[in-house]
């Protein structure tokens, strides 16, 4: 009777789980299985060969353009956290700690998370507005007389790329970090003042350490993002903002090359689940000691 | 003995709300002062504006001779013990403790020695290097308190230090606290709404209600010769009877009890009170001068004591009877039964009506 009960059970829960199932298996798994054998086939242009062999993994850590792109995504990509970080967090703890109304606090909070909901395309396309020639930052600086004519320096580099990808994805650093800040607890701060600290040293001692969970966790999310981003290059990017994502892209486009492009898309993926279990363990780490 | 604390007519409103109302007080060094009083009355309020997280709306306040109103709490020589003891979750026990002594430009290696003593002086010398989340409720209280203590200050504020802890666990912590502020020779000035706490380990007790000061006194005057009705009720039980007073008679309940003569002032109806274990119960055949006739309604049984409930004239009144034969609750009256209640007349107390004074 109740082994019968429990095998109904059973069946219900795969009846109900494998809709899900079957869909992350032939949606998530199955195209990374195909980019995992593409990887080992050879180029042979304009078709892919079915093989077994490293010669494209063998490229890209031999060939040192490969090791030049990653080496500038993942600058860019540090300079976006930092930046982001930088302005995420005095944001984060004026919302926390000194804005007394929940009202107000709401609705600066979502005024950063808002833009999550508008189309990344679009978010991006701002920037171009703003910087190009014709964009905003030129006419104000023409109208106040600091410039004569439009100039297009602020548009098609890296700063500008760091700029765009930090506005589109600073919401990733506030959010977790606002969530850390809001679960210390105010007598925390109080009894550091009342064992003789000051503002600064209880920052330092106090608030910091307890928000750094969610400082990794912003930081984390905020790089692998930007790391993986192919949009905001071809938008606000010039000819030497070339990101990964790019020149993956461009594999499996106009330089048909497959199995170059699978076992690229590889080395990030590689790249960026090492990041993320580092994270992750750092912060278990973090955990540990607080908990 | 001098004055280390002395609060001169503080107030403190938020917005509309009024939480304390024109306090002045005094605590002298050594002193183990306790402000007592229900939900809401202002006791933490006051607590925190001598801690300094609160400025006070109106008055000053100084410490040690300094007039430290307007100094925030890293520059009073204060420390407080907060409810949910506030520890520092991401550092040991010893980091905790040895938190405060950083700031006076410690030594790295004396602020593990002094850490470690403080711990020693709370019974906990050997979790130095335990987390907090790894103690008890107990064990973190007495953190809590090494943490606060180390630093040596002037004054010690407790608020409601010992409310998070079960009933058993409490009653040894009162007992602890008791002993370590007599070892630390520390001025004390805790919070509680717990009556019994407060009478057990203060050296005066200060009763607020409304974020006013309704009295201040040794917990015997407090308990013998409460001011008013309030803090009679809120102390202790009190039997609660309007009467008047003729000479050495007291007209009251539809009889005449004997009291001292010039209890109260003559022909005024006055509230008068007595304490449960304050009268006797006789059996109905001694009747005497100023004795009452009484009917048993309610016995409740304590074990080593009982509670008779009578009553007189359609009144109820409380007597505690202590059991001290070896059978229990014997001797005990029935309900039901006639008996005559005496009352020691010199433990009959007159309270000022909040409406006559
Ligand atoms: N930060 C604040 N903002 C607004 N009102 C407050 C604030 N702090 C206290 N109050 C009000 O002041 C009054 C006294 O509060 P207080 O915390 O001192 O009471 P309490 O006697 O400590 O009570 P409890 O025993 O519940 O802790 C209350 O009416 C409370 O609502
Ligand atoms: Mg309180």
């Amino acid at each position: 009777m109740t082994l019968a009960l429990s095998k109904r059970n059973r069946l219900r829960q795969f009846l109900v789980l494998s809709p899900p199932l079957l869909w992350t298996v032939l949606f998530m798994f199955a195209p990374y299985t195909i980019l995992v054998v593409y990887s080992f086939w050879r180029a042979q242009f304009p078709l892919a060969v079915p093989d077994f062999q490293f010669g494209n993994y063998i490229e890209i850590f031999t060939d040192p353009q490969y090791a030049r792109v990653l080496l500038r995504t993942a600058k860019i990509a540090g300079l976006v956290s930092l930046l982001a970080l930088l302005l995420a967090f005095p944001y984060a703890y004026f919302l926390a700690f000194k804005v007394r109304k929940p009202g107000l606090r709401l609705t600066l909070y979502m005024a950063v998370v808002a833009p999550l909901w508008v189309s990344y395309l679009l978010r991006a396309y701002t920037w171009k507005t703003i910087l190009g020639t014709e964009g905003l930052l030129n006419s104000f600086l023409m109208s106040t007389g600091i410039l004569s004519e439009p100039s297009s320096v602020f548009l098609y580099n890296q700063t500008a790329m760091v700029v765009t990808l930090t506005y589109v994805f600073i919401p990733f650093m506030v959010m977790p970090i606002y969530a850390a800040l809001e679960k210390i607890p105010p007598n925390l701060i109080e009894a550091s003042g009342d064992l003789g600290e000051g503002a600064i040293a209880t920052f330092a001692r106090i608030t910091v350490p307890l928000a750094m969970p969610g400082i990794v966790a912003g930081f984390t999310m905020t790089f692998c993002l930007s790391f993986g981003d192919f949009i905001s290059p071809i938008l606000v990017g010039g000819p030497d903002g070339l990101m990964i994502a790019n020149v993956i892209a461009a594999q499996f486009g106009a330089a048909l090359n497959w199995p170059l492009g699978s076992a690229l898309a590889l080395v990030m993926l590689v790249i960026v689940l090492g990041i993320i279990t580092a994270s992750d363990r750092f912060e278990r780490l973090g955990q540990a000691r607080l908990s | 003995m001098t004055d280390i604390v002395t609060l001169n007519n503080i107030s403190k409103h938020f917005g509309p709300v009024i939480g304390v109302d024109n306090v002045s007080l005094s605590v002298r060094s050594g002193e183990f002062v306790t402000l007592l009083g229900p939900s809401g009355c202002g006791k933490s309020t006051l607590l925190r504006m001598i801690g300094g997280f609160e400025e006070p709306t109106q008055g000053s306040v100084v410490i040690n001779g300094d007039d430290v109103t307007h100094l925030p709490p890293n520059k009073r020589p204060v420390n407080i013990v907060f409810q949910d003891y506030a520890l520092f979750p991401h550092m040991s026990v010893g980091k905790n403790v040895g938190y405060g002594l950083r700031v006076g430009g410690v030594r790295r290696t004396e602020v593990a020695d002094r850490a470690r003593a403080a711990l020693e002086l709370v019974g906990l010398g050997d979790r130095f290097d335990a987390k907090p989340h790894q103690l008890s409720g107990g064990q973190r209280q007495r953190v809590a308190l090494a943490r606060a203590i180390v630093r040596r200050p002037k004054v010690l504020l407790l608020d409601e230090p010992l409310s998070a802890l079960d009933a058993n666990l409490r009653e040894a912590m009162q007992v602890e606290l008791k002993r370590l502020q007599r070892k630390v020779g520390l001025t004390f000035i805790m919070v509680t709404h717990d009556q019994t706490e407060a009478l057990a380990l203060s050296d005066r007790v200060v009763v607020m209600c409304d974020g006013r000061v309704v009295q201040d006194g040794t917990p015997d005057t407090l308990y013998d010769r409460p001011s008013s009705t309030y803090v009679a009720g809120f102390i202790g039980t009190t039997n609660l009877f309007q009467g008047q007073v003729h000479g050495d008679t007291l007209h009251a309940l539809g009889q005449k009890l004997v009291v001292p003569e010039g209890l109260a002032p003559e022909g005024r109806t006055l509230t008068f009170g007595f304490r449960p274990e304050k009268a006797e119960i006789l059996t109905a055949a001694v009747a005497g001068n100023g004795t009452l006739p009484a009917t048993v309604t309610d016995i409740l049984y304590h074990g080593n004591s009982a509670r008779i409930v009578v009553e007189v004239s359609g009144s109820p009144l409380s007597i505690d009877r202590t059991i001290s034969d070896a059978r229990h609750a014997s001797g005990l009256p029935d309900i039901g039964d006639q008996v005559q209640i005496a009352i020691q007349p010199d433990r009959i107390m007159v309270l000022a009506d909040e409406a006559a004074a």
